[in-house]
């Protein structure tokens, strides 16, 4: 786009209506180009050939029209502006359009936006960069594909038709019409109790609707409403607090059985991330698929900082649900270890690829990005947490061998540190499974050489974990 | 020195000398640490810190109504 008649610096139009190059008689605006900040703030007349702005743009209550306007290469303040821009198609910074009384229908992109109070569609927005304020947005954006930050959001003003990914939601209150909504991050069930708090003065049979939902998910944290963590200001988290503890004994925990008869989407998933796998699988019935052993050479450590080695054997099974009786939900598939320590029982859901090999299945409940790997020395699980210790100078370029003993199959548990048929086993185990799942060029299970993901984390491979986990508590 | 890598029930708990954090994104912190270093848990036994360098992950768990990774918790 050549643009000839620019204007540099700040550019406030009550400023220049004498001025003829500028501004003609009818008060109409005849630049092409501003870079600067524009402020068009209580101004009466069109930017007829205005086609970018390289600054910040405040229409605030400005009574004209900027039919060319294309780009704004800064934020874009539209609030109480009467005029439209319909061939504007992105906004590089802040979209405030706060009781903005126009249209922009083929605006593509705004890195950050504020619809509260807009009462028109966004037909053409597709990208939202960073968060999204919907609040009482009485308009629609059915392209949406993706908000990089967080949502707010009512639940009655965004009805997605289509995936939409987005970072973090914060409801006024989740419905079903979310049921397309991906998360990168997780939902915020403190948010949720916050929204309801928000609208305690409008309607007290409002409260207790969402109160009635919200604690019997909550107490799947705990009992306790003492032990429950919230956010917010002090001030805002003594209300939370006074109000759910006036009705907390009126409910009970939410079972499991109700969580999966749960109409809401939203929240259905949100009590799975809270209730413990073992407890959904053992009530669908699961059955086993796999199991894995593996010996690993390893390291503990006393509490006075000693280091001793010692040959430790990990089993690892798979298993999926079977009867899913009358609830609306496919298949789940989880692997179940032993804690180092307290050798207890532990269960964490998979993705369904792994559902064959335990081994790879385990190992892909850690995520390590790929240019990482060649500078660990090694890794050491303490619970749900990994460190990896990362190598010095000198010793990158130099990589541990890899563990040799695994079996499958019953045989696993049979399996001891001396047992001859360890050795015989190997071979086998490791080029039928150990090696083809973990495989880096195989693109179902991850995308190792593709150099756009390398950078960001991935699932290990049974390989990559097994052969760098120097010890385990 | 004390630096909390994990908040849970029972923290993980970097004790070392000195903790210098290099870098925290949502999905990992990295420190370099010095002196004799040890991560505690109130519940899982204590493990050795080797290396000047390290970094954190946490677990991921597969939420079979989303299909996508969610950090797991004790």
């Amino acid at each position: 786009m050549h643009l000839t008649n620019i204007f540099y610096g700040d550019f406030y139009a009550v400023n220049h209506r004498d001025n003829p190059q500028i501004i003609d008689s009818q008060g109409n605006l005849l630049l092409e180009g501003i870079v600067g900040n524009v402020y068009m703030d209580d101004y009466m007349g069109d930017a007829i050939a205005l086609r970018s702005i390289h600054g910040n743009a405040y229409f605030c209550r400005w009574d004209g029209q900027a039919p060319l306007l294309e780009s704004i290469f800064g934020d874009a303040n539209f609030s109480y502006w009467t005029g439209s821009a319909p061939r504007l198609k992105k906004i590089t910074g802040y979209a405030k359009f706060q009781y903005y009384q126009g249209k922009v229908d083929l605006l593509e992109e705004v890195f950050h936006a504020n619809f509260e109070h807009w009462n028109h569609n966004a037909p053409s927005l597709k990208r939202i960069v960073s968060d999204a304020n919907f609040l009482n947005w009485k308009g629609k954006a059915p392209q949406l594909e993706r908000i990089g930050g967080t949502l707010l959001c009512n639940s009655h003003n965004l009805t997605v038709t289509h995936h939409l990914d987005v970072h973090r939601i914060d409801f006024q209150w989740a419905s079903g019409a979310m049921d397309h909504v991906r998360l990168d991050g997780r939902i915020s069930l403190r948010s949720i109790i916050s929204g309801s708090i928000l609208e305690f003065d409008v309607s007290d049979y409002s409260l207790q609707n969402r109160l009635a939902t919200c604690i019997p998910v909550l107490k799947l944290y705990g009992e306790e409403l003492n032990r429950l963590r919230l956010e917010g200001s002090r001030y805002w988290v003594q209300i939370v607090r006074k109000i759910l503890s006036s009705h907390w004994d009126q409910y009970e925990k939410i079972s499991l059985e109700e969580i999966l008869r749960l109409k809401s989407h939203a929240l259905r998933r949100i009590c799975l991330e809270i209730v413990k796998p073992s407890e959904l699988m053992n009530l669908l019935q699961a059955e086993r698929i796999a199991v894995a052993g593996i010996e690993l050479d390893y390291f503990q450590y006393t509490d006075l900082g000693e280091k001793r080695a010692f040959t430790k054997y990990n089993v690892y099974e798979t298993f999926h649900t079977k009867n899913h009786g009358s609830y609306n939900l496919s298949e789940i598939f989880a692997v179940k270890c032993w804690c180092s320590t307290t050798e207890s029982e532990h269960w964490l859901f998979i993705d369904p690829r792994y559902k064959d090999c335990p081994l790879s299945a385990i190992a892909s409940t850690f995520h390590i990005p790929k240019d990482d790997l060649p500078l660990i020395r090694c890794l050491k699980r303490q619970g749900d947490i990994l460190i990896a210790e990362m190598k010095d100078k000198n010793e990158i370029g130099h990589s541990r061998g890899m563990k040799t003993i695994l079996k499958t199959g019953e045989s696993a548990y049979r399996l001891t540190p001396f047992d001859p048929l360890c050795d015989e086993v190997f071979e086998e185990v490791y080029a039928r499974e150990f090696v083809a799942i973990s495989s880096p060029f195989d693109p179902k299970i991850m995308n190792a050489n593709d150099p756009i993901r390398a950078s960001s984390a991935q699932p290990l491979t049974a390989v990559e974990y097994f052969s760098l986990l120097e010890a385990e508590s | 020195m004390e630096y909390i890598l994990e908040e849970s029930t029972h923290h993980h708990t970097l004790v070392a000398d000195h903790i210098e954090v290099i870098s925290e994104r949502s999905d990992s912190v990295e420190l370099k640490v010095e002196g004799s270093a040890q991560l505690i848990h109130g519940e899982h036994g204590p493990l050795l810190i080797e290396s000047r360098r390290i970094k954190k992950f946490v677990q991921q768990e597969y939420n079979p109504i989303t299909e996508r990774y969610v950090y797991a918790f004790d």
